[in-house]
């Protein structure tokens, strides 16, 4: 049985990851890493300013 | 055009409170951030060189039972519309969003700063001096008349230093009793002409809309000719504005500047500044480069050297997690196909990249003391000749440094560069310069087979990327002369001048540097917990299984078959094997896949523990990779493609596909062409 919730979790946290990595594509956040990146701020400072 | 008057009410624990909208102004470097930081208690990055914040944010605290809103804005020299940061700081300005301007300001730089200050005031918006930075007018012996100054432009002055917290209270206290209270927008009386249109187009102003109460302000920018204020006017006033009167404008405001600092500034006596010492042999014109060169030897030999005598208390951590598990696994009886997913590919991926943390951590410590101690500034000064030498502005250098950390950023700040040539020679040279994430490989292999010069092969990394950035900017710089040469053989190739302001140098700040490593150290976790993680369970996937399905032995995986694919064309280089075509690939998605790969692709969960590096270094001996072979590797590693996100920025930044697939293609050949050149002659003498 706890296998089975391990694999699940691995399995939900996996697919969680490639979804927010396709919806920071979509965003144009490439890096997909925002939370707790140093640059994060003038990334996206500079991304609205060209907007 | 209007100037806010109303106050904000909002409910604050259970009465109604008044919430003011407070906007923190500044020249770049005044320590708006910090000033930001103290009140609001947040960690925002802050840098000593201009530049670091390039959009305005906001916090909040409570002062004597009123919700104090703080808006720290980008630092800008005037209000002009020129530069991103001025257009960003001077529309929320305008806006209706601020009731009080704070103006922090460099009190040891009183001449520059005042030309703001006299701009603010002209809006007509209450404004608050903070004058920041005393004690290095202190140190310098001399002292600022807080009596003479407020009485002279009009506005309380109060001095802080947001470094030590002090005058906090007072500034805020000011804040709240000047909060209504409007400044004369006459502090500087113009020549009889421009005073004369002054007043034309405020009348005229006027009788358009009744309820502009700024309209000096609005009459002074259109007198100066500003382009956004222009556009944005309602009325003609072509007939009142024959000519642009900035110049003129500027002049008057410096005159009065300069009658205010002769009279405030007490013992202005010249005095040999410890700045100007330091300065005298850190940007010396022959030893500032050989200088820099040195300090980021020295920062390096601290990453790889002192970075791996501490990290084995993480090695024993991460092995006894490793143990741990897999011991919990076997209780919970996952089966083979669950266990070696978690064991052979999440445990290995990622616990591998987890060791290499105490080399990041000290890495960005020494960046963040470099930065904060005002040396970095000076290396873009530093390096400008050589810059220019190649065809670059020195300007071009920032990014380059950036790319020392993450080569997105860089990228992104190539976006100053003022010319489309510069921007494109500065991006396809940027990730030449060796990222943080290339860390763990460089630590890796050069740890397995170079001993005691492990350090300096690492450190020749930083070395020979920086060198074929300056060869390949100076080899486009001459093949786009001679096509300009071609096409109007008169004309002379221009190259933008630098305009940088140096920082003083200061003691480095303890919270600042703790902030900016623990910063870097949660992006690194971050990463190793998502990018990593991710990309260490696909790997698994494609190692794993095969055409038969699940599979034991690897090298019948799909992974093994895409290797193999590119053997014949890295067998040149010295890396015709299977695995290492694999772990290139997933470098792809980020540089540290590298790494993680090898620790799936080997077996190993702790491959940089001294066990783990003898192990994969007798399986790699077995296969006949050996010591040229690893630094073959870092070439290739060092110069090909940067990973997904950094391409993804690329094409952004560039706005073509046919440029962002040149920028691939050129990685990408660079790479294997100096890789096997350097294989094929080391093989020579080996």
């Amino acid at each position: 049985m706890l296998a089975i919730v391990i694999g699940v979790v691995i399995a939900g946290y996996t697919g969680y990851l490639i979804y927010r990595q396709v919806k920071n594509l979509k965003a144009k956040n490439y890096c997909g890493h925002c939370t707790g990146c140093p640059s994060a701020i003038a990334c996206s400072s500079i991304k609205k300013a060209s907007e | 055009m209007s100037v806010n008057t109303q106050r904000n009410k909002v409910l604050h624990c259970g009465r109604e409170a008044e919430e003011l909208n407070i906007g923190f102004i500044g020249n770049p470097n005044s320590g708006k951030t910090t000033l930001f930081n103290a009140y609001t208690g947040a960690r925002l990055k802050v840098a000593n060189w201009p530049g670091v914040t390039v959009e305005k944010k906001e916090g909040a605290f409570k002062y004597h039972n009123h919700v104090y809103k703080l808006v720290d804005l980008p630092g800008i020299y005037s209000l002009t519309s020129y530069s991103l940061e001025e257009k960003i700081s001077r529309q929320f300005i305008l806006s209706d969003e601020v009731d009080v301007i704070v103006d922090v300001t460099d009190a040891s730089n009183l001449e520059r700063n005042l030309y703001l200050t006299l701009q603010l005031i002209e809006m007509g918006k209450p404004v608050v001096l903070a004058l920041n930075m005393m004690d290095i007018v202190e140190d310098r012996g001399m002292e600022i008349d807080l009596h003479r100054l407020p009485e002279m432009l009009g506005i309380p002055v109060v001095a802080v230093s947001a470094t030590k917290k002090t005058g906090l209270d007072i500034l805020m206290h000011a804040v709240s009793h000047h909060k209504e209270i409007y400044p004369n927008t006459k502090v500087v009386v113009y020549n009889e002409v421009i005073e004369d249109k002054i007043e034309q187009i405020t009348q005229r102003l006027k009788e358009h809309d009744p309820q502009v109460t700024n309209t000096r302000f609005y009459a002074i920018k259109l007198l100066e000719n500003d382009s956004e204020i222009m556009e944005s006017c309602p009325i003609d006033v072509s007939d009142i504005v024959d000519q642009s009167y900035e110049s003129e404008i500027i002049k008057e405001k410096y005159d009065l500047i300069e009658d205010i600092v002769e009279e405030v500034l007490v013992n202005k006596q010249e005095r040999a500044q410890l700045t100007d010492k330091i300065d005298s042999i850190l940007t010396h014109r022959v030893w500032g480069i050989p200088i820099f060169v040195g300090i980021m030897g020295f920062v390096f030999l601290l990453t790889f050297a002192v970075g791996d005598s501490v990290k084995g208390v993480f090695e024993g951590w991460l092995d006894h997690f490793g143990r741990w598990v897999e011991e919990g696994l076997l209780t919970v009886n996952t089966g083979p196909v669950l266990t070696s997913l978690i064991i052979d590919g999440i445990v290995a991926g990622v616990g591998t990249i987890l060791t290499f943390l105490p080399n990041i951590a000290i890495l960005f410590l020494a960046l963040a003391f470099l930065e904060d101690s005002g040396y970095m500034a000076r290396v873009t000064y530093v390096m400008n000749g050589t810059m220019n030498k190649i065809g670059l502005s020195g300007r071009a250098f920032i990014p380059m440094l950036l790319g020392f950390g993450c080569t997105v950023p860089a990228v992104m700040a190539a976006r100053t560069l003022e010319n489309q040539r510069d921007r494109l020679k500065t991006i396809l040279i940027t990730p030449f310069m060796s990222c943080s994430a290339k860390i763990p490989i460089y630590v890796l292999l050069s740890g397995m087979f170079f001993g005691k010069y492990a350090t300096l092969a690492a450190f020749s990394m930083y070395i020979i990327g920086f060198v074929a950035g300056l060869f390949t900017a100076y080899v486009t710089t001459k093949i786009e002369n001679k096509a300009d040469q071609a096409k109007a053989p008169k004309e002379s190739p221009v190259v933008n001048q630098l305009l940088i302001e140096l920082p003083e140098y200061k003691k480095p700040n303890a919270y600042s540097i703790s902030i900016y490593v623990w910063e870097n150290i949660k992006a690194y976790l971050s990463k190793a917990g998502t990018t990593i993680f991710l990309a260490s369970v696909i790997l698994w996937f494609v190692l794993k299984t095969g055409t038969t399905g699940y599979v034991e032995d690897m090298s019948e995986s799909f992974g093994a078959i895409i290797g193999r694919f590119l053997v014949p064309i890295l067998a040149p280089a010295g890396l015709g094997f299977w695995q290492m075509g694999v772990s290139l690939i997933a470098g792809l998605a980020a540089k540290e896949v590298v790494v993680s790969s090898m620790g799936i692709l080997f077996g190993i969960a702790n491959i940089d523990s001294a066990i783990g590096l003898s192990t994969m270094q007798q399986t790699l001996g077995a296969m006949g990779f050996g010591a040229i072979n690893a630094y073959s590797m870092m070439i290739f590693i060092l110069y090909y493609t940067p990973c997904i996100a950094a391409l993804a920025v690329i094409a952004q930044e560039l706005k073509s596909v046919k440029w962002t697939m040149f920028v691939f293609l050129f990685q990408l050949v660079f790479a294997w062409l100096a890789s096997v050149l350097f294989y094929q002659i080391a093989g020579l003498f080996m």
